[in-house]
């Protein structure tokens, strides 16, 4: 045998004992930082990947370009709006980080770094100085995006960079500090301020909004923010977002200078508490880090919205006939459904009361206009939160297809849990907007018609699409143009092909209108019937993909 | 080489490990039994300095894990379950990292040779997200093997490996183990802590239920005169006999020597408890213990 320890002689190591970031894991950077920029140039020399970078690029640059123009024909934004806005805007950020990550996802490591750099023989503060290393550079290039996304809000671009940079890693470093300090609390001291902490920030964010809730006949949200940022304890809450806000609307050099010094020291301020506390967050790291991947991986298979929900409560479908397996493949959907429902009704209740608010302020009965947030969220929103169809179903094709159903089966069992839940909500959506008084009786009748029609239609869309072009797996990387590209392409397309079917359906629906007298339900069943036409077309289609898939393509990341 | 002295990790609502005592010397390979969820991962991970214990002491080439942790790490190599790697660097420069972290001089020569031996050598420029599961496997073995650990912990070491990689694997490890290096295999495949293994841990539910010589384990079965299978003596311990209710069990030492497969030539004897029966230890040597059903260490090995 040709042991590499056979004749080896043995090693007697020593401790790294510098100051600062141990030289291997300085090393281990360079070394990603340069295998990512040799991935991206890999990826350009064939064909196929230079395409989709382009595409890619093509599609940022559409992102920016609007911004960078409206920011080069009209004067920046007031500074004041930015000062009054960011600092309650980060806080809000940060409270919905901490409430959707969990208080320890700030110490979460890569699975490879878990599983290589634990064992290995660092201390758990250069760990942390690795992460933040890691963290800054990758802050530094991803910012330059965000940066010009904003730029009418910075009177010198350069001050809006750097704010975006550092506000970004102050959030992280917060967090991260958050993390460690709860690894150096007990796990039962947690568990029992948890509940305390919820009752708190409930309580500051009640506070908040009487401050701001509206008193006159008019609402100024600005106003509101403002009065929030200068009284009592909220001045002392947002104080360090105040010092980014204002290094963002740096209007002179010196401004520049002064809150880029203030804002530099509170992200080194925030290091040096982490690293001061230098408490056992290795094994809490563990937990974190398998939960953020498990996210991670279902937001790179388009669940980004799912991502990381935990199925609650026991709840049951009850049991269908097996109709050639469409009973059976419905009632796990279904089922799996329910026990996530806690949170879709949760998210569309939220954005609904977002999008509804403002329109109530305005007291007027806003005719169809008033079933425009319900009908954008069944449009856009329900087909990426509700898929317990064949998309949740990505790592199981094989599976799904040794079962012993029929094609039309399967096809048919996989629509029944999302068409179902869609209408479910878009029909509760809509009665409330008409209980609010925004919606008259007519347009509601005519959703409660039209939602299932509908919501079958973007689902059966969303599943063909998902057939016939899989989703394909990205590591995440900055590499990764390839498949980011071919996502983005495959995402317009989607979307093209939504908005076209919907606007045939509405558009014979129309004609048949016109034919009949103009009557209201000739509308409706013209409508109707495109929908349903359109929906058995593409079933149709979903089945004679179905019946000739190659599992091979669905490769779970 | 690596002792583990009452050591106990406890979760908020569950006691994962409790009360556990062993140690392993140079030469010894220590094969970790159980059942899901007895509390093997959590000895590992606990040895590899990854999650600090409850309660106890853990020491690696006589540096203990909490007070020099650095020192304990530097001379161990943990590889777990299905292990991770950074997806876009290539076979080489995992070496060449690890090198780095662990000060090995020699990489050109070391990571040479454990490439070719792990036939890695055509892959040493790949990118391992191009690599096998095995392949991978063998990448994370290679890394760990490089500075020359004093302590090797392997958690189901050969999950993927082909027919190849097992025996190349199974070699390194009585090749490693001849040179020196204290072993400890976690693995559900009793064949292989059959192969391999010196010594036997076999926990059951965070308590140990036998440790010693693997050839004094073959004699806790009732039926059998020595001669009985690993399997007989897994089931016996952890399904023949409920874990001790009354307490933590202890359990004593061996230091049979250096690659010893033998009786236990301290004559402290390897253990096993029987608490729900009442039936006092099946014990090989010494044949009685002092506290009637429970197992303590021989005087000294605590501090």
């Amino acid at each position: 045998m040709s042991g590499a320890s056979a004749g080896a002689k043995s090693i007697e190591p020593s401790a790294w004992s510098g100051w600062g970031l141990h030289p291997a894991l300085w090393r281990l950077l360079t070394l990603q930082w340069g295998a990512r920029w040799r991935g991206m140039r890999r990826q350009m020399r064939t064909l196929r990947g230079a395409i989709y970078s382009v595409l890619m690029l093509v599609v940022f640059g559409l992102m920016l370009i609007p911004s960078v123009i409206s920011a080069w024909q009209s004067p920046p934004v007031d500074p004041e709006v930015p000062r009054a806005l960011l600092p309650p805007l980060m806080a809000g950020l940060f409270l919905l980080t901490l409430l959707t990550s969990g208080v320890d996802a700030g110490v979460h490591f890569h699975p490879a770094e878990v599983d290589l750099l634990f064992p290995g023989p660092f201390t758990r503060r250069q760990l942390l100085l690795y992460r933040i290393v890691n963290l800054t550079v990758g802050l530094l290039l991803g910012s330059v995006f965000f940066s010009f996304m904003g730029v009418r809000w910075s009177v010198i671009w350069l001050a809006g960079y750097l704010a975006v940079c550092l506000s970004l890693l102050f959030l992280s470093l917060l967090q991260m500090l958050l993390g460690v300090l709860v690894s150096a609390l007990a796990q039962a001291t947690v568990a029992r301020l948890r509940w305390g902490l919820v009752l708190l920030v409930g309580a500051l964010l009640g506070v908040a909004l009487w401050l701001i809730w509206p008193r006159g006949t008019e609402f100024d949200l600005l106003t509101g923010l403002q009065q929030l940022r200068q009284s009592g304890w909220t001045a002392i809450l947002f104080a360090p977002f105040v010092a980014l806000a204002r290094l963002q609307t740096a209007e002179t050099w010196g401004e520049l200078l002064l809150w880029l010094t203030a804002s530099v020291g509170l992200n080194l301020g925030l290091v040096g508490l982490i690293l001061w506390s230098d408490a056992h967050y290795l094994e809490q790291s563990i937990g974190a880090s398998q939960r953020m991947q498990a996210k991670l991986r279902s937001a790179r298979q388009g669940q980004a919205l799912t991502a990381g929900v935990k199925a609650r409560g026991r709840l049951r479908a009850p049991r269908f006939p097996r109709l050639a397996g469409a009973g059976p493949i419905a009632w796990r959907q279904l089922t799996t459904a329910l026990r996530n429902a806690h949170f879709p009704v949760l998210l569309v209740g939220l954005l609904s009361s977002m999008l509804t608010i403002p329109l109530l302020f305005s007291k007027r009965n806003l005719g169809f206009a008033g079933a425009a947030p319900a009908i954008s969220l069944m449009v856009f929103l329900l087909p990426q939160l509700l898929q317990y169809d064949f998309r949740g179903d990505l790592e199981r094709m094989d599976v799904l297809r040794s079962l012993p159903f029929t094609p039309w089966g399967v096809v048919l069992g996989q629509l029944v849990a999302p068409v179902l839940l869609g209408s479910t909500l878009a029909i509760l959506m809509l009665v409330g907007v008409w209980l609010a008084g925004m919606l008259p009786v007519t347009y509601l009748l005519v959703g409660l018609l039209l939602s299932p029609a509908i919501n079958l239609f973007l689902f059966t869309c969303e599943n063909l699409m998902f057939l016939l072009f899989p989703y394909t797996p990205s590591t995440g990387g900055v590499g990764d143009l390839h498949v980011v590209g071919r996502n983005m392409l495959l995402a317009a397309s989607k979307l093209a092909a939504l908005l076209a079917g919907l606007g045939i359906a509405t558009a014979i629906g129309w004609l048949t209108w016109m034919l009949t007298g103009e009557e209201l339900i000739s509308f409706l069943l013209g409508t109707l019937g495109a929908l349903l036409l359109l929906s058995g077309l593409l079933i149709l289609l979903m089945v004679l993909v179905y019946d000739r898939i190659d599992v091979t393509k669905f490769r779970p990341s | 080489m690596i002792r583990v002295e009452g050591y106990t990790k406890a979760y908020q609502t569950t006691l994962a490990v409790d009360d556990l005592t062993f140690h392993v010397e140079p030469g010894q390979v220590l094969g970790l039994l159980g059942r899901n969820g007895a509390g093997k991962t959590t000895t590992l991970r606990a040895l590899a300095g990854i999650i600090p214990p409850t309660r106890g002491r853990l020491s690696v080439a006589g540096f203990d894990l909490k007070e020099q942790e650095i020192e304990a790490k530097l001379r161990l190599a943990y590889i777990p379950d299905d292990p991770k790697l950074f997806e876009p660097l290539t076979v080489w420069e995992h070496l060449e990292f690890t090198a780095m972290a662990y000060g090995v001089a020699d990489l050109a020569d070391r990571g040479g040779a454990l490439l070719r031996q792990f036939e890695l050598e055509p892959k040493r420029d790949a990118l391992v997200q191009e690599l096998s599961r095995g392949m991978r496997q063998k990448v994370a073995i290679c890394c760990a093997y490089l500075h020359e650990p004093r302590a090797i912990l392997f958690d189901e070491p050969l999950t993927g490996l082909d027919p190849r990689g097992i025996r190349t694997l199974k070699e390194s490890i009585t090749e490693r183990a001849r040179n020196g290096a204290a072993v400890i295999v976690s693995s559900h495949l009793l064949s292989l802590v059959e192969d391999l293994c010196t010594h036997l841990l076999v926990l059951e539910l965070g308590k140990a239920r036998f440790f010693g010589p693997t050839a004094e384990a073959r004699r806790v079965h009732p039926n059998h005169r020595g001669d009985a299978s690993l399997e007989e003596v897994f089931f016996q311990l952890t399904e023949g006999a409920a874990p001790d209710s009354a307490g933590p069990s202890s359990t004593g030492p061996s230091s049979a020597g250096p690659g010893s497969n033998g009786p236990d030539s301290t004559g402290l004897g390897a253990t096993s408890l029987d608490a729900a029966t009442g039936a006092a230890p099946t014990v090989s040597e010494p044949p009685e213990e002092p506290d009637g059903g429970r197992v303590t260490p021989a005087a000294g090995d605590r501090p």
